[in-house]
């Protein structure tokens, strides 16, 4: 019997080299853009009005933000060279930079911040390069810790769009539109099923607006003098190239923020590849540094037309899951549709004219969300208490020095600016110790072999140099083989007609003391660097499945067995203790 | 085969019932003890201090807090009637209380905050007597909210004695002895082992003291005053028996801390009891039940007193797994030794003089920690989008509320006063959508049989009804009829050697929804309400055991197979899809 692979999906209607009808894909592509394109013109209207910028940038960035956006919404889909997914993945304005982007907006003014997204882009073709700097420095424990930050960052300035109520309007309107608002969302999305849930944000906006509407504080006016076509006035802010001390102050910042978005790239490539074939595959590599060139090349040409910074959106990967078309084509569709809204003012005035307190609704749920997605990637390996230390006191510090509670008035300016932002307090002090932890650590122990039973020999000699090394006693050294004998046993296939060329690599790294051991069977078809590949894997996408072994003879040697299994990749991890020396 | 026992913990030395000799029972004591009343003192004094109270109300809040924790740390381990656990179990000053506490004094004062004390506590006794409640109510995703806000409500109050120290004596003083505290805390806890790491936070603070001490920080002069023996002759509020407008806007927000608190007991609880036994046995509910209620007397004791209420202390769970000593007289001396420490002012001085920011920096990790601790509360279960909306939304309600972002002005009297409490405002948002999802729900079915051959005609009868009823087609009721069968025979232990004895009980519970269906198979010795059992310890112990079933048939039927075994139950989760509804073609 074969290992058991997950099933095919059988939802998916068309993979992503199928051509669905043209008004199939224009209406999937329709129904994207819509539930996207508020988020996209929102969070530079967020922006930008709590740095008081100015109405000529916004509606330039606005224009050039949707004109980025669609563009390489296209390149996501259809990959040119080295860069896009080949999948449909939408792009849209990033809610991580937005407390980042105002501080530059105040520091430099649009100039700076154009600057800043186009050096700190340059670091996102590297990333995408050099996929494992993401695992050694930016764990998830960091990560989850910098996207709760994100959230602590953002809240303030969405509630501080409810202390400024437009005036002369009744004093009801902005408490009954907000409330009104975030019901609709939160009711949407904890009771709907299916689509409904993915249209609760935009429902709920539209049931705020109503609301607003009625109490008269959505901007009418704004829409119906907005032209049907047309250019904003260029507002391009051009560049910064002082490189003052405001830049260098910031530069960290904002490579930081970029590693970050760059981690849910990541995330999102393996989800939407997940769900877009009929045959699950096992995951394209090249397809997620594509996408990380891609969001790099978004952010460099952000920079350079003066608009805010891009990244993936989640809901392509929903929306592809629930209809079950995943062809390329759609992503072409969400592209030109994008760029072609850009060219509507009237459309993108009726969003602008969204009141603040339906705005401020919106974020909130929004980056509640993001707060207990980065929750969920902090808890998802299990916290021990050693973890809790490092995520709780990054995340309290970093709060701390965001809202300046901690000895504001003794930091230098330089320090000052890089530690008044949470996101980089915190963060530094989250891989600080984490790398801190890492070095303590005993080194492990690795080997690489064959998978088969020829094997058994070279693997049993290994083992047995650590017994001997850390003083085991003889049952406990028999114990230890017994149990990593089980362990590659389980990982051979049961019946002996699979060809060699099916054979496996096997990967087996040991590590421990005197009193356990823990062991990690990676088994994998194909070359390459298994740990690097799998610790991507392991770290951003979700789980296709995660079980146990219950083979009894194994469980009698061993401590713990757990067997994660991805696509064409089995880990199985045990541990064995040590009996206790009298 | 008999489904696999945990091991045998072979390093306990000394059981409850056993006596270990009475010097090594008062040497572990006084460790526990030394680990524990840092904490225990500086509560107190925290709240007191924020809210500006008076040196001599301080003074007997720490004297009358040492006293009760010593007579309830002395009930838990002796039981009288129904109230104590039997196990060592420490109580000490309760951290959660510090935010609410501070609010109280500067609202009505010491009587208000007695008198809230003494009535919240009297809901502990009911929960103690009706633990289902936290099953019910008090979920893990509203308790994981609420105990990430208790740190939020809490953190400004640590961030504040920083700043306040600050504007005083010498200007690098004040963050140079709290960042040696935070890294030194911090850096034992994160890099050593054993009990060193249980020594972090009086490591920790003893090095911010010696670093305060060059700047002349520590209060020497508090220290040498004080009197070898005696005990403070005022000081004692009274209650503030006039019940106003405080009295009734406070009495929510301390009833929700008090049942979150309890929460942590009843994990201590059965944590302990899982960590003193050679051979382990099946949770003890009344040992559950007996610390629940002893926390109780503790909280009504320190509101008759006049101090801050009290709660288990976790340490001595890791310190009895450490020493393998789980012998009642430890607890006994561990008492006796507060009470004594009571009547030593000199050496409450010691801990009372230690300096704002160190005390700030040892919050700031206990809060931190805390922190953590609720996101793992919430996240242990799994989240999926919906209890995401419920924790993100509440936990960022609380928060906006906390601190009067959220249209402060609008509100007046009595709602400002229950909303501008965050762990209100955020446990009120959590229990109304977490209730307002579960009554959504679909209705679960349930069958009750005996855990034997015999029954699987009458769970296969109740499948096929539940099909029926779905109008699930042939196909998938096969295969539902399949799994149920496949699950009920993994349960039944293999080969008939068994006796009839060893029979078990088995409550299948069934729940469709859109797709599929979930079956929950209960199998348990004990008779008796499983669910509500099992809810707790689910919810709330750390698992002996989570393991899922490969069985290659099982895992052929259904999409997904989860089991996990504690002492004496077997809970098997299954999930089979049904197929689509309308195929088309081929």
């Amino acid at each position: 019997m074969r290992r058991s692979g997950p099933p095919p999906r059988r939802g998916v209607r068309y993979e992503p080299p199928e051509k669905p009808p043209h008004l199939l894909s224009l209406g999937l592509g329709l129904q994207l853009v819509m539930l996207n394109i508020s988020g996209i013109v929102l969070i530079p209207k967020i922006i930008i009005e709590a740095a008081a910028v100015g109405e000529v940038y916004l509606s330039w960035a606005v224009f050039a933000g949707l004109c980025v956006c669609g563009l390489i919404t296209v390149i996501q889909a259809v990959r040119v060279g080295n860069m896009g997914a080949g999948y449909i993945l939408l792009m849209g304005t990033s809610g991580t930079f937005v407390a980042v982007s105002i501080t530059a907006l105040v520091e430099g003014g649009p100039a700076l911040l154009a600057t800043l997204i186009v050096v700190s882009s340059l670091f996102q073709f590297v990333l995408g390069s050099r996929l494992v700097l993401l695992r050694r420095v930016i764990t998830p424990l960091v990560a989850g810790t910098v996207i709760m930050l994100v959230a602590v960052t953002i809240m303030p300035i969405a509630f501080n769009m409810l202390s400024r109520p437009p005036e002369g309007t009744p004093p009801a309107a902005a408490p009954v539109s907000f409330a009104v608002t975030l019901l609709a969302m939160a009711g949407l999305a904890l009771f709907a099923a299916g689509a409904w849930r993915l249209w609760g944000p935009v429902l709920g906006v539209i049931a705020g607006c109503s609301v607003a509407g009625y109490y008269g504080i959505y901007d009418t006016a704004r829409v119906v003098s907005a032209p049907w076509f047309g250019l904003p006035p260029i507002g391009w802010p051009g560049f910064d190239l002082s490189f003052g001390s405001s830049f260098w102050a910031l530069l960290p910042v904002f490579i930081f923020v970029v590693a970050i978005d760059t981690v849910r790239t990541v995330g999102g490539s393996i989800s939407i590849q997940q769900v877009s074939w009929r045959q699950p595959r096992a995951t394209d590599f090249r397809s997620v540094q594509g996408t990380i060139g891609a969001s790099g090349l978004s952010n460099l040409l952000s920079g350079l037309v003066g608009t805010l910074p891009n990244t993936t959106y989640s809901s392509s990967i929903s929306v592809a899951a629930l209809t079950g078309v995943a062809a390329r084509n759609v992503g072409v569709c969400v592209g030109i549709l994008i760029i072609v809204f850009s060219f509507i003012p009237k459309a993108t005035a009726v969003i602008l004219a969204i009141p603040n307190p339906v705005v401020a609704a919106y974020i909130v749920v929004l980056i509640s969300l993001l707060f207990v997605v980065g929750t969920r990637i902090v808890v998802r390996d299990g916290l021990d208490s050693r973890k809790s230390i490092v995520v709780g006191v990054a995340f309290w510090l970093g709060v701390g020095f965001q809202n300046r509670q901690i000895f504001s008035e003794h930091l230098g300016d330089a320090a000052a600016s890089i530690m008044e932002n949470g996101i980089a307090a915190g963060g530094l002090a989250a891989i600080v110790m984490t790398v801190a932890l890492e070095l303590s650590k005993p080194r492990r122990r690795k080997i690489k072999t064959k998978l088969g039973l020829e094997s058994l020999a070279e693997v049993d000699e290994f083992v047995q140099r650590f017994a001997k090394d850390k003083h085991w006693n003889a049952t406990s050294t028999g114990r230890l083989r017994a149990a990593t004998e089980e362990a590659i046993l389980s990982l051979v296939p049961y019946e002996r007609d699979t060809e060699p060329e099916d054979a496996r690599n096997l990967v087996l790294s040991m590590g421990g003391d005197g009193r356990k051991a823990e062991l990690e069977f990676i088994a994998a078809a194909g070359e390459g660097n298994l740990e690097d590949k799998l610790a991507l894997l392991g770290q951003w996408a979700e789980q296709s499945s995660d079980r146990e072994f219950s083979l009894r003879l194994l469980r009698h040697f061993a401590t713990s067995v757990n067997h994660r299994q991805y696509h064409d990749t089995d880990v199985v991890t045990i541990r064995v203790d040590a009996d206790k020396e009298s | 085969m008999k489904p696999s026992a945990p091991a045998l913990q072979k390093d306990l030395r000394y059981e409850p019932n056993e006596r270990p000799p009475n010097l090594l029972s008062l040497g572990l004591g006084f460790q526990l003890v030394l680990l524990t009343i840092g904490g225990i003192v500086l509560t107190p004094a925290i709240i007191i201090r924020a809210a500006g109270g008076e040196d001599a109300y301080m003074t007997w809040a720490v004297f009358a807090g040492l006293c009760v924790c010593g007579v309830s740390t002395i009930l838990q381990a002796v039981r009288v009637g129904r109230f104590g656990s039997g196990y060592v179990l420490l109580m000490g000053t309760s951290g959660v209380f510090i935010a609410v506490s501070v609010t109280a004094l500067t609202d009505g004062g010491p009587g208000l905050l007695a008198t809230l004390v003494v009535v919240s506590s009297i809901f502990q006794f009911v929960l103690a007597s009706h633990l289902s409640l936290l099953r019910r109510v008090i979920t893990p995703l509203v308790a994981g909210t609420v105990i990430m806000l208790i740190s939020v409500t809490i953190m400004p109050i640590a961030f504040n004695l920083v700043a306040d120290a600050a504007e005083g004596a010498a200007s690098t003083g004040a963050p140079v002895s709290a960042a040696a505290t935070l890294v030194f805390t911090a850096g034992l806890a994160l890099f050593s082992k054993g009990s060193l790491r249980l020594w972090a936070p009086v490591l920790g603070v003893t090095i911010g003291c010696i670093v305060a001490s060059f700047y002349g920080l520590y209060d020497v002069a508090r220290v040498a005053d004080a009197a070898w023996f005696g005990m403070p002759t005022s000081g004692w509020p009274g209650l503030d028996l006039t019940f106003g407008a405080p009295f009734w806007t406070l009495l929510p927000v301390f009833v929700l801390v008090t049942v979150v608190g309890a929460i942590e007991t009843v994990g201590d609880a059965i944590g302990i009891q899982q960590v003193s036994w050679r051979r382990p046995r099946a949770t003890d509910f009344r040992a559950v039940q007996g610390a629940v209620g002893a926390d109780g007397v503790g909280n009504l004791l320190s509101g008759l007193m006049g101090t801050v209420p009290n709660t288990t202390y976790s340490t001595s769970v890791a310190v009895t797994e450490l020493t393998g000593v789980a012998a009642r007289s430890v607890g006994v001396c561990i008492g006796i030794l507060f009470f004594s420490f009571a009547f030593l002012p000199k050496v409450t001085a010691v801990i009372l003089a230690i300096p704002d920011p160190v005390v700030a920096a040892y919050i700031l990790v206990l809060m931190a920690v805390l922190f953590v601790l609720g996101m793992r509360i919430v996240a242990q279960d799994g989240l999926d989008s919906r209890k995401s909306v419920v924790v993100g939304l509440s936990f960022w309600l609380g928060v906006g509320f906390q601190n009067q972002q959220i249209f402060a002005d609008y509100m007046d009297g009595t709602l400002a006063t229950i909303l501008g409490n965050g762990m209100a405002a955020g446990g009120l948002a959590a229990i109304v959508m977490t209730v307002a999802l579960d009554l959504a729900k679909p209705r679960r079915r349930r069958v009750k049989a005996m855990l034997s051959l015999d029954s699987l005609p009458e769970i296969d009868g109740f499948i096929c009804k539940f099909a029926a009823a779905k109008d699930w087609n042939e196909a998938s009721t096969e295969r539902l009829r399949a799994a149920a069968e496949e699950s009920v025979l993994s349960l039944i232990p293999e080969g008939e050697a068994s006796e009839a004895a060893e029979a078990r009980h088995l409550l299948l519970l069934v729940r469709g929804d859109g797709r599929g269906a979930e079956l929950e198979f209960i199998a348990s010795a004990v008779e008796g309400n499983l669910e509500d059992r099992l809810a707790l310890l689910g919810q709330w112990a750390r698992r002996s055991v989570d393991r899922e079933f490969s069985l290659r048939l099982l895992r052929h039927y259904a999409s997904s197979v989860r089991h996990r075994q504690y002492h004496d139950t077997d809970v098997v989760t299954v999930r089979v899809d049904a197929d689509a509804p309308v195929k088309s073609g081929g």
